[in-house]
């Protein structure tokens, strides 16, 4: 997204315009960090539309995703990247502008 | 521009459940956690007094375990790294509610309970008083301090849950968390000094309840 991006291209926009993902981005920009198994049982997504929207992200480098060996077994780890820290923080600018506009 | 509405709102739904579940994973950390404090401070106590005597004994023995400063610094320094993500989470959360959706700000309390200050007061006061009455050998102060400790993180989190639209309702396992501290801790300082494992035990039912219960909760939406 570019800095003078208005209201009208969020909607179109390839990223934000799925709510799931959304949801997913302002998730990581919390936590910084979720394992594929958390982020399934706390977006409730199907698996395979999870894994959907991840990939999308992290071809547009919001997100890295890496299998990292825990004492048990091998996890998929989420991270949220720089760029998508500076998305999700203009998304929100552009919104809380979307909002203001229509009070 | 009803997109805009409908994506947001779905986006704050998944985020704030994704945020809940890793703050309940915390606070069922804090359980286990502190549900080894007496059983440690006993194996200490019983370690220390058998096997350590003269200069050493001096050194790490002062009283009785609980009186061994590194105890609690332990204690501190891991619920810290438990608790420190919690802070991102509580930015998120104000920039959501607030910045984004206008959600009016509350009590000048409310928000001076929240963020890097409040976090830093609550985790080195404690220390330093730990500290001051070691020193000074104030052993049966020691009780107020746990609970002050034990409160503040309680405060940490109520306070984090309430950045929230929905304040989600108490958990059956705070309930006995609560009750095992009270009880553990009444009947242990007056009663028997054994009865501060109901302590123990109630807060490791509460963990691993919250972890079970967590596990459902993901069982059911995958």
């Amino acid at each position: 997204m570019t800095e003078d991006q208005g209201i009208e291209d969020l909607v179109n926009d390839p990223i934000l315009s799925s709510g799931a993902r959304v949801g997913i981005l302002i998730a990581l920009f919390g936590v910084g960090r979720s394992t594929f198994t958390d982020l399934l049982r706390s977006t409730g997504l199907a698996k395979s539309s999870l894994y959907m929207h991840l990939q999308v992200l992290e071809k547009h480098g919001l997100i890295t995703m890496k299998t990292e060996f825990t004492r048990t077994r091998p996890r998929a780890i989420v991270r949220i990247t720089e760029a998508g820290i500076m998305e999700i923080n203009h998304y929100f600018d552009i919104v809380k502008r979307y909002f203001e506009e229509r009070k | 521009m009803q997109v805009i509405d409908e994506n947001f709102e779905m986006g704050r739904t998944i985020a704030t459940r994704a945020y809940l579940m890793d703050i309940r994973k915390r606070i069922g950390k804090i359980y286990l956690l502190f549900s080894t404090l007496v059983p440690v401070s006993f194996i200490l106590s019983v370690i220390l007094s058998y096997h350590f005597s003269g200069f050493l004994r001096y050194i790490y023995y002062l009283k009785n375990a609980s009186s061994i400063i590194i105890v609690y610094a332990v204690y501190i320094a891991i619920t810290y790294i438990i608790l420190r993500r919690t802070r991102r989470i509580q930015y998120a959360a104000i920039r959501m509610e607030y910045e984004v959706r206008g959600k009016s700000r509350g009590p000048f309390l409310r928000i001076a309970t929240n963020g890097p200050t409040f976090f830093l007061i609550l985790f080195v006061s404690p220390l330093i008083l730990y500290i001051y009455l070691t020193i000074f050998r104030l052993y049966s102060y020691y009780i107020f301090m746990d609970a002050v400790f034990l409160a503040a993180i309680i405060l940490w989190f109520y306070r984090t849950f309430k950045l929230f639209e929905d304040v989600p309702p108490w958990w059956i396992w705070d309930w006995i968390a609560i009750a095992g501290f009270v009880l553990g801790f009444f009947l242990g300082e007056f009663v028997f000094p054994y009865l501060y494992f109901i302590f123990s035990f109630t807060w490791l039912v509460a963990g691993i309840g919250t972890f079970v219960d967590l596990r459902k909760i993901g069982a059911s939406v995958s």
